[in-house]
């Protein structure tokens, strides 16, 4: 295990041109929130394209089912607004069809933007408004828990720009 | 005197200081040094072993 699991993903996500958002923990971090996780999570475009390009990306992260790891994912799972939480060679990750009450890769792109990682990897990442947007509309125990300190991130971001 | 922590609901607002100071890259550093921490730490559970790898090489 090295310390660079998740930059791992992102890159190879990015290496097969999948169009994909980060979303979940990481988004959170990247947008400054001081939260923690341990798994990627994405959106991806569920166009037939865009899913043969996710299937091969998958395949060089060997990636399978976290609870049923003898099974891969395949374009008719990843075509679905369903989750499809994986383990990959580097670190778990949710490759989701959709979050938030029906949010689409489509619906999600215009709030999202990009995030420069490296000279080499530049990903797109739901804007921190919309990331508390979904935890209110999800609503669920870890939703509510990590609201706090997504809103008083947000607070601290505003009165910065001020 | 000694300078009070800044909560808001109950979040200390120092860490999201100090975490808006860093660059994205910084911030996923950050996080990735923390998850390493973690699981290092957990190898010394003998009765709990984790790994976030995949599930044969644990």
């Amino acid at each position: 295990m090295s310390t660079s699991r998740f930059r791992s993903v992102l890159q190879t996500l990015a290496d097969h041109r999948v169009e994909f958002i980060v979303v979940g923990g990481v988004a959170a971090v990247l947008e400054g929130v001081p939260a923690n996780t341990f798994d990627v999570d994405v959106v991806h475009c569920t166009s037939a394209e865009n899913v043969a390009r996710l299937m091969a990306a998958l395949q060089e992260m060997q990636a399978c089912y976290r609870y049923r790891p003898e099974l891969r994912p395949n374009e008719s799972h990843l075509s679905t607004m369903g989750h499809q939480l994986l383990q990959t060679r580097d670190c778990p990750l949710d490759v989701l069809g959709a979050i938030g009450k029906g949010r689409s890769y489509r619906d999600l792109l215009p709030h999202s933007h990009p995030v420069k990682l490296s000279d080499t990897l530049t990903v797109p990442v739901l804007d921190l408004e919309t990331q508390i947007a979904v935890k209110e509309e999800l609503a669920g125990p870890k939703d509510l828990a990590v609201l706090p300190v997504l809103r008083a991130t947000l607070a601290e971001i505003r009165r910065r720009s001020r | 005197m000694t300078p009070q922590p800044e909560y808001v609901d109950g979040v200390d607002v120092s860490l999201i200081r100090w975490m808006l100071a860093r660059t994205p890259a910084e911030r996923l550093d950050v996080l990735e040094e923390a998850v390493d921490l973690v699981l290092e730490a957990r190898k010394y559970d003998e009765h709990e072993p984790v790994s976030i790898g995949p599930p044969d090489a644990r």
